[in-house]
């Protein structure tokens, strides 16, 4: 009885190594993301933006004249053995040419030893540096890194805020440090030192100790790289102890979760973003208007991301002309196109775009301040 | 479930084999990559079955101990290039050595706090790992980590590595079963059904702690190294105390304390997410109340079937099935019965050897055995022994008689090493040893059996004999785990003077039973095969004929007097004065913590004092309920 | 902005002593420490602003004794399915089987009410106080003012009520206790309910302060335990005190030492007290126990 068991268990671990791959009249890419756990919302967004990509795709006649899905796999976001199993299983059984994500950079940096073997491209909005510089050629990155947001921040701060006193409040995690890293060394270009770079861990809630300490070191602005929640509680927590400072900081200060949670104390809060709704920008206009008719609600950021991402992603198998991952990356290596986040052309580590959006937080809603192209 | 060990053993090899079968039969890389972590987890979780499961100490922080292996093997192959094969070993050192560290603490720290210590030294890894990036990657990870090639395997990483895990996994199993069966197996397996009693019957419990503690952060840290060989890449996210619970999960799943069933917990925890994959929203949510669920209604969960197969390998499983097989056949009053036939006969054989003998017993020699010097002890503010002094000469049995709470059992308790004395001292052989850890104190001569009775009730009636013996004594893993011929002989001389105690008490067909299913005296009987297994210099005996009646009672008596004729001393606490005049040489009467009368039966029992004592002085009745409190 | 922080560590201390407290009822009464306390409050918070003030719409006040009635009836029917059993298991089963059941709890709010975080301004929004040069928030001095409340009426009832007593019999000798007429099961689940409303008052007034999310409680829950063992196992003025001294201490050490390592320091504390003073600052008398 006990060997029958035995012997279940592994018929069903085999039977989900065996489910049928694409039919001949489709082409398949694969999705790795957020789908459930803690940061389950992008994932949502990420999943809507993706859909919708391939619904247009499919409507103008599909890619290589056969039409396009996606497999979606879980990666539950910054779990590096859940991302190594989903990309194993969209690569092993699936058997993709493009994956979209995942999107978490220690997710990135987990997977690329299985898939940078020239099986599989994979398409990131993930924004830590390290992710293009692991001599990976199959990772392609579609947002600016954080190199590129903390430098658009930090010059935007020095030249219209006419600061000079800066702090830093990261997360501990692979966002925020490779964020506060990314500031420490823009500042640095510019021959400045923050006057305090503070850290905290994710879930925390009380920030006094963190805001104290800015407050010592005579911050005037305080440049924020962490997640939604945690920077609403900052700006709130700096208000309540009627705290001085400015804040400018990673795209999450944009983020519609941030918004609604620092409520009035979002006021004024500058941001480095890929994507803005408001952007008037045509590409932007239609890509917000075809969302908000689809889906009933504004997209932000990571819809547009992969939503730009899937577009790619069948442009590049359109031009290369087959989906063999090798020529596919060629021709990213060829592209020279517009989407709703910027303009993409690729570097050779991947890296494929250049320009980032300074916003402000104006009655509620993001508003454009500049764009930085770099 | 009648198939014969032989032919389990034959399951067992086809399951072992169809285990290897996957990479041949073209199974894609993912459902092999999927096998390849559950085999790693395993061998983690194993670990947490040996400190957790069968030592009984809480491990909330097997992860950290993971981490701690794979970021020292990574560190070393990245830093200083030496290979894997070193690197590896050296890593397992440096996180067994941690591991025996944090095992000294645990002597210290039991239980709840054990638990969120562990845990909270797992968020402790987690936050340095994390921040000195300068050492560990920080949140980025360890990035640049050489996997093992093994391409004589082919395909891709994960069939490359898939045959070498599942061996890896198979002899790591195979040694647990191993170390399970040996003395230090038997060790902790007491230390976590009773500690009490047996730190009192020889088991030096902070060498077992210590040791079970390396032992679980040494197949951490293996399963940590093979990690990132495997995957060439770690992060703080790997570790955290969510991935201590999961192995925890694992652990619980495969029922707490059974080593195969921590294999089939592992494959369950890290397989079924995958099989269900469209349910990861709820499947956390139902590994959560399963956990409950198994806890209190099956608590021996996967490990009933894994147990069954490994059978052969596993003490006394096969003599359990047979028991239990017949106990099912036999009614529970016609048991009880047969058990007072039995009793009664053997103590009807007892009596006409000691008849027949010529009476060659050395009598009571006036060589004092044990001296108990001035004696106190307090709890709180309250004092159960006050300045109490006698002597137990070689050869006599004496009684300790008095009221309840009169500081009998403490008494009793201080001579075996389980309470330490607030004042004055007990000498064996004019050695002081009251200062001395119970199990040194057992070691130099002194075994006891308890009120009520402890055995040990998960292990073997032999085994639970067996722990008490002096050959096993010593804590020898390594030996016993290779089996050395020293080791070997030990354990025959165990097992054979364990046999012949079980055979003097009249219980030797009841060798193979577990513990947990004898009769209260049959375990009565076991603790006493226990207690003189090292034939000790002195026997404490607290209070032993209570719950026993008829046959059992003779039995008993006869059992005594035949170890006194053996030349045995003994000390025997009894409330009944019946039985203690009617057994002892000498008693010594305690009352209140004070000793108000020691000498021949005859004459205390009509010490005017004595009878005072138990019927009870008006003045004396209060004093004595709040005494009650404090002894129990 | 010492002060600041001074009185932020203190606000949480407040809240580790409430759950400190669930715990040492929990164990004086039943003998089990209940490692699911933390998610008890998570689920709590959940309950109070996604039910109660979100979709019923109720006011801040009304919707917290909502909460906390939810919470006691949760309390006392976990008691009775899952805790009352768990006693007669080793101490090993009885934690292992609580740590899965907060996993279960945390997982159940998480599916029940999703993974965003929620937002509660709580009665008074952003206001603060001026106290001596410090700019406290209104809901810090709430936390305060309920907090003390909770102390008085808890050592008004059990000093002039019975109930104290009843509970200390069934923690001693529950057989007699029975035997005496004690409703030994109802005082069991009516300790646990009462423990599960401390939990929820943590809930509720953590909630206004920071977001609701699954995480919330987590943390808290285990610094509670930490607290309860600073103060002394199953003392109930050691779980006050232990509680403001963990709160304080971990919020000083952030500013003066080392903010990242905050979480670390309450761990730290943990172990210098075990190695030191294992019995905590005010030990429960021995003798209730052995």
């Amino acid at each position: 009885m006990n060997g029958k068991i035995k012997a279940a268990l592994l018929a069903g671990v085999l039977a989900v190594g065996s489910v049928a791959t694409a039919s001949a009249d489709e082409i398949k890419l694969g999705a790795s993301a957020p789908l459930t756990g803690p940061r389950a919302l992008l994932g949502k967004y990420f999943k809507e933006g993706v859909d919708m990509a391939v619904e247009e795709i499919n409507a103008n006649g599909g890619v290589l004249g056969k039409k396009l899905s996606i497999a979606y796999e879980d990666d539950q976001a910054d779990n590096p053995n859940a991302a190594i199993t989903s990309m194993s299983k969209l690569m092993e059984v699936a058997k993709v040419p493009i994956v979209l994500g995942p999107h978490f950079s220690v997710a990135q940096l987990a997977t690329m030893k299985n898939y940078c073997n020239g099986s599989l491209i994979s398409i990131t909005g993930a924004s830590g540096v390290p992710v293009t510089d692991q001599g990976c050629n199959y990772v392609i990155r579609i947002r600016g890194n954080d190199n590129l947001q903390a430098k658009a921040v930090v010059a935007y701060a020095l030249d219209h805020l006419k600061v000079s006193k800066i702090g830093i409040i990261s997360i501990n995690d692979d966002f925020g440090k490779g964020g506060a890293e990314r500031v420490v060394a823009a500042l640095k270009e510019k021959g400045l030192s923050p006057v305090a770079n503070e850290t905290h861990n994710a879930g925390d809630a009380d920030f006094s100790a963190q805001l104290s300490s800015l407050q010592k070191a005579g911050a005037e602005l305080v440049v924020m790289w962490t997640h939604d929640n945690e920077s609403a509680l900052i700006v709130r927590q700096t208000r309540q102890f009627g705290l001085p400072f400015k804040f400018a900081g990673s795209t999450s200060l944009s983020q519609p979760v941030f918004i609604e949670l620092a409520g009035p104390t979002a006021e004024g809060v500058v941001s480095a973003t890929d994507f803005l709704p408001a952007n008037p920008d045509p590409n932007v206009k239609a890509f917000v208007e075809k969302f908000h008719k689809k889906y009933g609600e504004m997209p932000e950021l990571y819809a547009a991301t992969y939503y730009d991402g899937a577009i790619l992603a069948a442009k590049a198998i359109n031009d290369a002309g087959t989906t063999d991952a090798v020529k596919v990356r060629e021709a990213f290596a060829k592209m020279d196109t517009q989407g709703v986040l910027g303009h993409y052309k690729c570097e050779a580590n991947g890296d494929c775009n250049h320009q980032t959006n300074i916003v402000e937080i104006k009655n509620g809603q993001p508003s454009l301040l500049t764009v930085v192209k770099f | 479930m009648k198939i014969s060990m032989r032919n389990r053993k034959i399951i067992l090899a086809a399951i072992l084999v169809a285990f290897l079968l996957p990479p041949f039969l073209g199974v894609n890389g993912y459902a092999l990559q999927v096998l390849d972590m559950a085999f790693i987890y395993a061998i983690a979780a194993l670990g947490v079955t040996i400190a957790t499961g069968i030592t009984g100490m809480v491990v909330l922080g097997q992860a950290a101990f993971m981490g701690l292996g794979a970021y020292t093997s990574g560190l070393i192959m990245t830093g200083t290039s030496l290979p894997w094969w070193l690197a590896l070993p050296i890593a397992i050192v440096v996180t067994g050595l941690i591991g025996a560290g944090l095992g000294l603490i645990s002597t210290r720290i039991k239980e709840h706090y054990l638990a969120i210590t562990t845990l909270g030294l797992n968020e402790i890894f987690r936050l340095i790992v994390l921040n000195e990036s300068w050492l560990t990657g920080g949140p980025f990870g360890l990035r640049d980590i050489p996997t093992l090639q093994i391409p004589v395997m082919g395909g891709g990483l994960a069939q490359q590595h898939y045959i070498p895990l599942f061996v890896l996994t198979v002899l790591v199993y195979a040694l647990a079963l191993r170390i399970y069966k040996t003395s230090f197996g038997r060790q902790m397996r007491a230390i976590r059904d009773d500690d009490l009693a047996a730190e009192s019957m020889g088991v030096n419990s902070r060498a077992v702690r210590v040791m079970a503690f390396a032992l679980c952060s040494i197949f951490g840290a293996l399963a940590g190294g093979v990690f990132v060989l495997t995957f060439g890449f770690i992060s703080p996210n790997n570790f955290l105390v969510f991935e201590s619970i999961k192995m925890l999960l694992m652990v619980v799943v495969g029922g707490l304390g059974s080593i195969g069933g921590t294999f089939l917990g592992a494959l369950v925890v890290v397989g079924l997410p995958e099989v269900l994959r469209e349910f990861q929203t709820y499947y956390l949510a139902i590994f959560g109340i399963t956990v409950v669920i198994i806890l209190l209604t099956v608590p021996r969960g996967l490990g009933i079937i894994a147990d069954w197969l490994l059978a052969p390998w596993l003490p006394g499983e096969e003599g359990n099935a047979l028991a239990q097989a017949k106990a099912e056949d036999m009614s529970n009053a016609a048991t009880i019965e047969e058990e007072d036939e039995r009793a009664t006969a053997v103590a009807v054989r007892l009596r006409s050897e000691r008849e027949q003998a010529v009476v060659n017993a050395p009598k009571a020699t006036g060589d004092v055995l044990l001296k108990v010097e001035n004696v106190s002890k307090s709890f709180g503010g309250i004092r159960a022994l006050k300045d109490v002094r006698f002597d137990i000469r070689r050869g006599e049995i004496l009684g300790l008689i008095g009221p309840n709470g009169s500081g009998k059992s403490t008494m009793i308790n201080a001579c075996s090493g389980i309470v330490r004395v607030t004042a004055g001292k007990i000498l064996l052989d004019g050695k002081v040893i009251s200062h001395l850890p119970a199990w040194d104190v057992h070691a130099a001569g002194v075994s006891r059996i308890f009120q009520n009775v402890r055995v040990w009730n998960s292990m073997t009636v032999l085994e639970n004999v067996m722990v008490c013996h002096a050959a096993t004594r010593d804590t020898h893993v390594i030996t016993g785990a290779i089996g050395t011929a020293k080791a070997r002989a030990d354990e025959d001389m165990a097992r054979e003077d364990a046999l012949k105690a079980l055979d003097l008490m009249g219980i030797r067909h009841l060798a193979n039973r577990r513990a947990s299913d004898l009769s209260f005296g049959q375990s009565r009987l076991v603790e006493l095969a226990r207690s003189i297994v090292n034939k000790p210099k002195l026997l404490l005996l607290d209070e032993p004929g209570a719950g026993l009646r008829g046959g059992l009672i003779m039995e008993l008596a006869e059992i005594l007097k035949q170890l006194r004729n053996q030349g045995m001393t003994i000390l025997v606490v009894e409330h009944r004065v019946k039985l203690v005049v009617s057994m002892c040489d000498r008693i010594v009467v305690l009352n209140l913590g004070d000793k108000i009368a020691e000498g021949s039966a005859q004459s205390v029992a009509r010490d005017p004092v004595v009878v005072d004592a138990y019927l009870g002085g008006k003045v004396e009745r209060k004093r004595r309920l709040k005494a009650i409190e404090t002894t129990t | 902005m010492l002060g600041q922080v001074v009185a932020s560590g203190l606000a949480m201390g407040a809240i580790y002593a409430l759950v400190a407290l669930g715990y040492a009822f929990v164990w004086r009464t039943m003998n089990i420490v209940n490692f699911a306390a933390g998610e008890f409050l998570t689920f709590a918070a959940f309950i109070f602003v996604a039910t109660f003030v979100n979709r019923l719409g109720l006011p801040f006040y009304l919707a917290a004794i909502f909460a906390c009635v939810a919470m006691a009836s949760l309390g006392a029917a976990f008691s009775r399915i899952v805790f009352a059993r768990l006693q007669k298991e080793r101490t090993i089963v009885a934690i292992i089987a609580t740590v899965g059941f907060g996993l279960f709890l945390k997982e159940m709010a998480r599916i029940i009410y999703g993974p965003q975080p929620l937002l509660n301004t709580g009665p008074f929004g952003f206001e603060t106080i001026n106290v001596g040069g410090i700019s406290v928030t209104k809901q810090q001095l709430l936390v305060f003012a309920v907090v003390i409340v909770v102390m008085v009426l808890q050592y008004l009832v059990l000093r002039y009520t019975m109930i104290g007593k009843v509970m200390r019999a069934v923690a001693q000798d529950r057989e007699t206790a029975q035997l005496m007429g004690i409703p030994v099961n109802a005082v069991l689940a009516g300790t646990f309910a009462y423990a599960s409303v401390l939990s929820a008052i943590g809930g509720i007034l953590l909630a206004p302060m920071f977001f609701v999310t699954t995480e919330l409680g987590t943390l808290v829950g285990l610094k509670g335990f930490v607290a309860m063992i600073i103060g002394g196992f199953g003392s109930i003025p050691g779980a006050i005190i232990g509680g403001l001294i963990l709160g304080l201490g971990e919020n000083l050490a952030a500013f003066s030492i080392s903010a990242p390592y905050k979480d670390a320091i309450a761990f730290v504390l943990l172990l210098v007290f075990l190695l030191v003073r294992p019995k905590g600052l005010i030990p429960e008398a021995s003798a209730d126990r052995a």
